[in-house]
């Protein structure tokens, strides 16, 4: 049999093989975003390139036959150079938000839309999961969050918010009144100690997700009763005492141990703490300043220096975060937010695993403002507003599902399957490295099928024309124009879901981005998720697993590529 | 024409066409069904059907369309794909009559950009329509029509006008109704073939025929016919001489002896005419008489013929630089063969080399002699001809398809419009040779729908040969059987690209596929394809006349033979040259074309079209030559030669052919559709002085990300004119982003103003089409910068020469003042 050599790997090939098919079969990933099996490689997105010794250019691995002798380079510095520029030529030309502003401002990174479609649908137990899944204090924020995320809707621009406080506020008291109240379960105890100091907002909430993730976890404070700012700093009127206890009566029902009343200023009950711990955590806000920092912990006059991304401090399995890192945010959101991200960098490092949080962000493509007939159209074709008779009556109060059904869910239908991001991800591709010029419409059209086309979405890779075209659909969909105008379209203004006819869903599978997706009765695909073997890991920090078609496996290797979001 | 109802086609007095698109009526359905039978049904049929009614209706009605599907293979998905991948191709009403304006790189660097606004702003289109309001005229911009000598070009419907103005423009528009409208064009008469005093050859190519020739040849015949003159009246192919059309030359038979007559109107005609020939009879001699008496008085002509206004004479040094340093293989007999006159081509050595190679040579020997001619493509890559025969003949035992590209869409170029109007036979000839030495069976002539006259000949020329013996089975008695078609192609410079060529030929959107496999082992139809440009295939005949050897021995060691240029731009004496490879770009700049007109600097030569580079007038001694141009970082390409000057401004060089490939790239490969897009923000961005720090090394990174990333030759080499400009111009570049542009032409950063010299002729006031300049007269005019629309009509027709631009520091202050 021939051979060709890959990154210095020697493989043998059939005669009429293809590169790609070579590496695959090898085990090798080499990305690719356009080409798909079963349809003539469209060699449209480039980002499968690889270099041929003895040619100038690069190649697309998806089409190029091996040969005899060839000699292949696929992961060097180069290749992945020009693979990123191409991911970010895609990005600058594909419009679209990953992420709803709503919930890119939201210092706890409540997934908003998903939540407020699951609350349209009338999916009370799904709500209630998303909501959880970021906010230990779902209740509390909804009296006192001052809402950054409403400054963010779309909507404002059009006809004002959505009022996503009350949606979350009332999603918890709703629960809270049916009594039905589903954590995500438990994880099997990792025989691992965490000591919070600070019974606040943020301790409250690391020790809530550092529970679920199995750990043993004491929150101590000096004063009587938990809540920190929560319960000395807030005015009963605004923050009533029945939803703080009861939340926190929560977080208690997890295994929370709570050491009130005890010195955290003085060091040797803080040595003492340390010792019996394998992670400590400054949950404390801010320090007064009669006080020395204790450790020898390196500070600034802000509060405690940390590593922005782990939180951690220049001390081994010291942690900080809130207030005791900032003292000027006193944004109980933020608090709760740190809180968690906090729980999953002590989680990583308890498992070893801390060197994956040194990763960079997520990627999310941005629009940035829409232009007024954006927005028009935007608002017209409301995926939000299902017919009446899906919402499921009884658990929810009409005024919370009217106002939830006015989220228009700008955030992306695909944006957990997306491939273009997932490879932007990987290559650390630059969002806005091209962003050099206008960028495309942007344009959503719902379709009867419950196909959702957005073509400002589409990066062209010919996947589903190639599709309709081996299947030989009518009337088919066909690349319009030519250069950088080029759009797939129906022909004669047919509609999109007609036109690809019998392989719709292949297409809509197929699509690497969130230009065809399938827009469901509720976002939350409730037997998307292994209710007995999902723990925190699988739930919670997997909110992906609530939308995707395959539930996820709960391993941690899995969770940890979650956790670097 | 087939019969249309009322309502489909527009009324003649142009009012509205919305009425005209209740297009189907019986009468449109009815029409639409006989062109397919005309045409055919398969799949591969869809451009002839699309050229059909757009021809028709001047655009492409949708129910049409869908009828087409109806009652063709042609589905619904491909009938979108196509027609909205070509150019040529219209999806909204048009107007009565069709404005072209050609931006092609002569024209632009000649202004077209200001000629396209001043037609805009005269016909008063709607913001996002290109149609008056009137529907009378449609404006749309055209890569290029092959005209570049006459640069800036307008066509209005086939009606060219040349050195078009922002000025001129409404009088042009003005002029075409009066003249044109209405009319179909009359046919050409020939004159009889009695040639016994001798002949007026006039040359009819499309420039020519631009620069006023058809009127030319229609007096010159009636004045012979008038005066019974035993003269031929024939129409020539291209003399070259672009700058002096139109052109007519006289020769004498008995003496032998000819003159050459520049520019000549055809109120000249008739008076040069009777000036060399005396009439036989009596009558004629009365007539010539007293007509030139009559003419006398009316006349500023001179008395005494030929006038050195009109007459050229060829030992007249620039004459003689432009002519002498020509090496004539491509052109060979050039302005003196009628280009569809088959006897003639005949009698000047036609097809003897296809009879010798037919009777006496083998194709392996054929294709050994064109190797080792060293010949190499003419399209622009320069791969050994030779070479790609061998590999097509190595797949002889298939069905081999030949095609000859002469799909020339380099804006800036017209070699192959030339080639295929002057010397049809020649191309036919040494296509023929190619087919018989690859063995081929089927034979495509693909043409731009750009070039009416070349189709026009071509479809003459074969015909002819058809009726010769020389086309069709059993060519010139032997064994050896082929016939050649033409197929049109719809406006894609894309296609230029052989894989892409063959993707239109099959009925598909033209967009290139990855190769290997080339088109020599998979081509048309999967059948092993041989394609050459026209120039390459014209080469042949010569090669086989005169032995490899003799080609070998005119040019440089890689690249042998001559180059076919279109040397067009800032230059004194522009045209279709061709010279032996090795020359200098300055030598033909300085020597054959003359050097610059207007007494400026000589800056740059663009070589290579969209493909190719800026060459600095410094580096003009690098010899024509596949590698040493590579080297240099341009291209030979197909011939486009646009010289530049002072006044050209590099960073708009550069965004010009950005704007060309990025709107042509085919939009399949990430790098060329998103990637040239980027580059052309920014080149945008610079020229608008909003560029910013760091934008040129962007700009680098970019272009070289376009280079190594791209499937076809378009893309791998659109970045070069962005690559060669910043090469060599960097300055130029750096001082865009301080907002300064040197050359003073993009017009974000300049500003026009009037100088102390201003005599308050009011002529400046009077021109302007926007009102910037307040008429006060004898006074110091003031342009009022906000209004003012950087037309240049002012500066042009400034007799003081007191209006200046200004740029960078100097504006600003002038700004604050």
């Amino acid at each position: 049999m021939p051979t060709l050599t890959i990154d210095q790997q020697r493989l043998t090939f059939e005669p009429g093989e293809t590169i790609l098919n070579v590496a695959t079969r090898a085990g090798l990933s080499i990305p690719t975003l356009c080409h798909l099996k079963g349809i003539e490689p469209p060699t449209s997105c480039y980002v499968c390139v690889v270099k041929i010794k003895g040619r100038a250019a690069l190649v697309p691995s998806c089409a190029t036959l091996a040969e005899e002798g060839m000699i292949v380079e696929s992961e060097t510095e180069e290749v992945r150079t020009y693979r990123k520029r191409a991911l970010e030529l895609l990005l600058s030309e594909h419009a679209g938000d990953c992420e709803g502003p709503c919930r890119r401002i939201c210092p706890a990174d409540l997934d908003i839309p998903v939540m407020a479609s699951q609350i349209v649908a009338g999916d009370l137990e799904g709500a209630h999961r998303t909501v959880r899944e970021r906010l230990a204090l779902p209740g509390v924020l909804g009296h006192i969050c001052i809402a950054p995320c409403e400054k963010g809707c779309v909507r404002v621009a059009v006809d004002g918010t959505v009022t996503i406080r009350d949606l979350h506020k009332g999603v918890a008291e709703a629960a809270m009144r049916s009594g039905c109240e589903t954590h995500p379960s438990i994880a099997p105890s990792s025989g691992k100690r965490v000591t919070i100091i600070g019974a606040g907002p943020a301790g409250l909430c690391s020790a809530y997700y550092l529970s679920l993730l199995g750990h043993a976890c004491t929150i101590v404070d000096e004063r009587e009763e938990p809540g920190g700012l929560l319960r000395y700093g807030c005015e009963p009127s605004l923050l009533p005492r029945e939803i703080l206890d009861h939340e926190i009566s929560l977080i208690q029902s997890l295994g929370v141990q709570f050491e009130m009343k005890c010195s955290v200023r003085d060091p040797q009950t803080l040595d003492a703490l340390l010792e019996r711990s394998d992670a400590l955590l400054f949950a404390t806000g801010a320090w007064p300043l009669e006080h020395p920092w204790p450790f020898a912990i390196a500070t600034s006059p802000k509060g405690i220096t940390i590593d922005s991304k782990t939180f951690e401090t220049n001390q081994k399995k010291v942690f900080a975060c809130g207030n005791a890192v900032a003292a000027t945010t006193r944004l109980a959101v933020r608090a709760v937010g740190q809180g968690r991200l906090a729980a999953l960098s002590i989680h990583a490092f308890l498992t070893g695993q801390a060197h994956a949080l040194a990763s960079s962000v997520r990627t999310d493509s941005r629009l940035g403002k829409l232009e007024a007939e954006e927005l028009r159209q935007l608002v017209s074709s409301d995926l939000a507003s299902l017919p009446l008779e899906l919402r499921k009556a009884g658990s929810f109060v009409l005024p919370l599902v009217e106002s939830a059904s006015r989220c228009l869910q700008c955030d992306c239908g695909k944006k957990e399957a997306c491939a273009l991001r997932t490879y932007s991800q990987e290559y650390e591709a630059e969002r806005d490295h091209y962003r050099t010029g206008k960028r495309k419409q942007v344009k959503r059209k719902r379709y009867s099928s419950g196909l959702v086309h957005e073509p400002g979405k589409c990066i062209n890779c010919g996947r589903c024309i190639g599709i309709t075209a081996s299947a030989h659909a009518q009337p088919g969909l066909a690349f319009n124009n030519r250069g950088f105008d080029v759009t797939v379209k129906a022909p004669f203004n047919s509609d999109m879901d007609t036109a690809m006819g019998s392989s719709l869903d292949k297409c809509i599978h197929a699509c690497p981005v969130g230009a065809l997706w399938k827009a469901k009765e509720s976002r939350n695909g409730t037997n998307g998720t292994d209710e007995t073997n999902g723990t925190y890991e699988a739930a919670a920090i997997d909110h992906t697993s609530h939308r995707s078609h395959k539930p996820h496996k709960s391993h941690s290797s899995f969770m940890l590529s979650r956790v670097c979001s | 024409m087939p019969d249309t109802c009322k309502t489909c086609c527009q009324s003649e007095t142009g009012e509205n066409n919305q009425s005209a698109l209740k297009t189907t009526c019986s009468t449109s359905i009815q029409w639409v069904d006989d062109l397919v039978a005309r045409v055919g049904k398969t799949p591969d049929k869809v451009i002839p059907i699309l050229q059909g009614i757009q021809a028709q209706f001047h655009y492409l009605p949708e129910e049409l369309l869908q009828h087409v599907c109806n009652v063709t293979e042609i589905s619904p998905s491909d009938i979108s794909g196509v027609s909205t991948f070509y150019s040529q191709f219209r999806h909204r009403p048009a107007g009565l009559h069709t404005v072209k304006v050609c931006v092609g790189t002569a024209c632009h660097v000649k202004g077209a950009g200001a000629v396209y606004d001043a037609m805009a702003r005269h016909l008063g289109c709607k913001e996002g329509e290109d149609t008056d309001p009137q529907g009378l005229f449609t404006l749309e911009k055209v890569a290029c029509l092959g005209c570049c000598t006459l640069a800036p070009v307008v066509q209005i419907d086939s009606v060219i006008y040349g050195h078009v103005t922002p000025a001129t423009a409404p009088d042009i528009l003005k002029k075409f109704l009066q003249e044109n409208a209405g009319k179909s064009p009359a046919p050409q008469r020939t004159s009889s073939e009695v040639e016994e005093f001798g002949e007026i050859r006039i040359g009819l190519g499309s420039c020519c025929v631009a620069g006023g020739s058809a009127g030319v040849y229609e007096t010159a015949l009636e004045t012979v016919e008038s005066l019974g003159i035993p003269v031929r009246v024939k129409s020539v192919g291209c003399a070259g001489m672009c700058h002096r059309t139109p052109l007519m030359e006289i020769v004498h038979a008995h003496s032998g002896s000819s003159s050459f007559y520049a520019k000549v109107t055809p109120h000249d005609v008739a008076t040069i005419i009777r000036r060399q020939f005396t009439p036989p009879t009596l009558e004629g001699k009365l007539k010539s008489w007293l007509q030139n008496h009559v003419s006398d008085l009316f006349s500023p002509l001179p008395d005494h013929l030929p006038s050195p206004e009109f007459n050229l004479d060829l030992r007249e040094k620039p004459v003689a630089d432009f002519l002498g340093r020509q090496v004539r293989i491509a052109t060979e007999h050039y302005g003196q063969l009628d280009p569809v006159d088959i006897e003639e081509y005949l009698k000047h050595d036609g097809f003897v080399a296809l009879r010798t190679c037919l009777e006496s040579l083998s194709p392996q020997a054929i294709i050994s002699r064109v190797t080792e001619s060293g010949l190499r493509g003419r399209g622009g890559a320069g791969f050994p001809t030779g070479v790609k025969w061998q590999r097509v003949r190595e797949n002889a035992s298939r069905p081999v398809a030949i095609i000859c590209n002469g799909d020339e869409g380099d804006p800036g170029a017209f070699m192959d419009r030339m080639l295929l109007e002057s010397f049809p036979y020649r191309v036919i000839e040494g296509m023929l040779i190619a087919a018989f030495a690859v063995g081929a069976r089927e034979g495509i002539f693909y043409i731009r729908t750009e070039y009416p006259l070349a189709l026009i000949r071509i479809r003459e020329a074969l015909a002819r040969c058809r009726a010769k013996g020389l086309l069709g089975k059993n060519i010139l008695g032997t064994t050896f059987s082929i016939d050649f078609e033409i197929k049109e192609g719809a406006g894609a410079f894309v296609c230029g690209e052989e894989s892409a060529l063959i993707r239109s030929l099959e009925g598909a959107r033209g967009m290139p596929r990855l190769r290997p496999p080339y088109p020599a082992q998979s081509g048309l139809r999967g059948n092993p394809t041989l394609i050459n440009n026209c120039e390459t295939f014209a080469a042949v005949p010569w090669i086989i006349r005169h032995g490899a050897e003799q080609y070998h021995a005119i040019g440089t060691p890689t690249s042998a033979g001559t180059k076919v240029f279109s040397l067009t731009g800032k230059i004194r004496h522009g045209g279709l040259i061709e010279v032996p490879m090795g020359m200098t770009l300055r030598e033909i700049v300085e020597e054959v074309g003359g050097g610059i007109a207007n007494d400026l600097a000589f800056k740059a030569v663009q070589i290579g079209g969209p493909s190719g580079g800026c060459i600095p007038a410094s580096k003009a001694d690098l010899p024509v030559d596949y590698g040493e141009l590579v080297g240099a970082g341009a291209m030979m390409g197909s011939g486009g030669l646009v010289v530049l000057d002072e006044r050209d401004c590099m960073v708009d060089i550069a965004r010009y052919f950005l704007t060309f490939t990025q709107s042509q790239s085919c939009g399949r490969c990430t790098f060329c559709r998103v990637g040239t897009r980027r580059m052309l923000d920014i080149l945008e961005r610079i020229c608008a002085g909003q560029g910013v720090q760091g934008d040129i090394e962007r700009l680098e990174e970019l272009a070289q990300s376009v280079a190594m990333g791209s499937l076809c030759g378009l893309g791998k080499t659109a970045p070069n004119p962005v690559l060669s400009t910043i090469r060599y111009f960097r300055h130029e570049y750096e001082a865009h982003l301080k907002g300064c542009c040197p050359a003073g032409k993009c017009s974000a950063l300049i500003s026009y103003t009037i100088t102390p010299a201003c005599i308050g002729c009011t002529l400046c006031s009077q021109n302007c089409p926007v009102e910037a300049i307040p008429f006060t007269p004898h006074e110091r005019h003031v342009i009022n910068d906000s209004l003012c629309v950087r037309c240049d009509i002012c500066r042009v027709n400034c007799p003081e020469s007191a209006i200046q631009i200004v740029t960078g520091s100097e504006r600003e202050r002038l700004c604050q003042h």
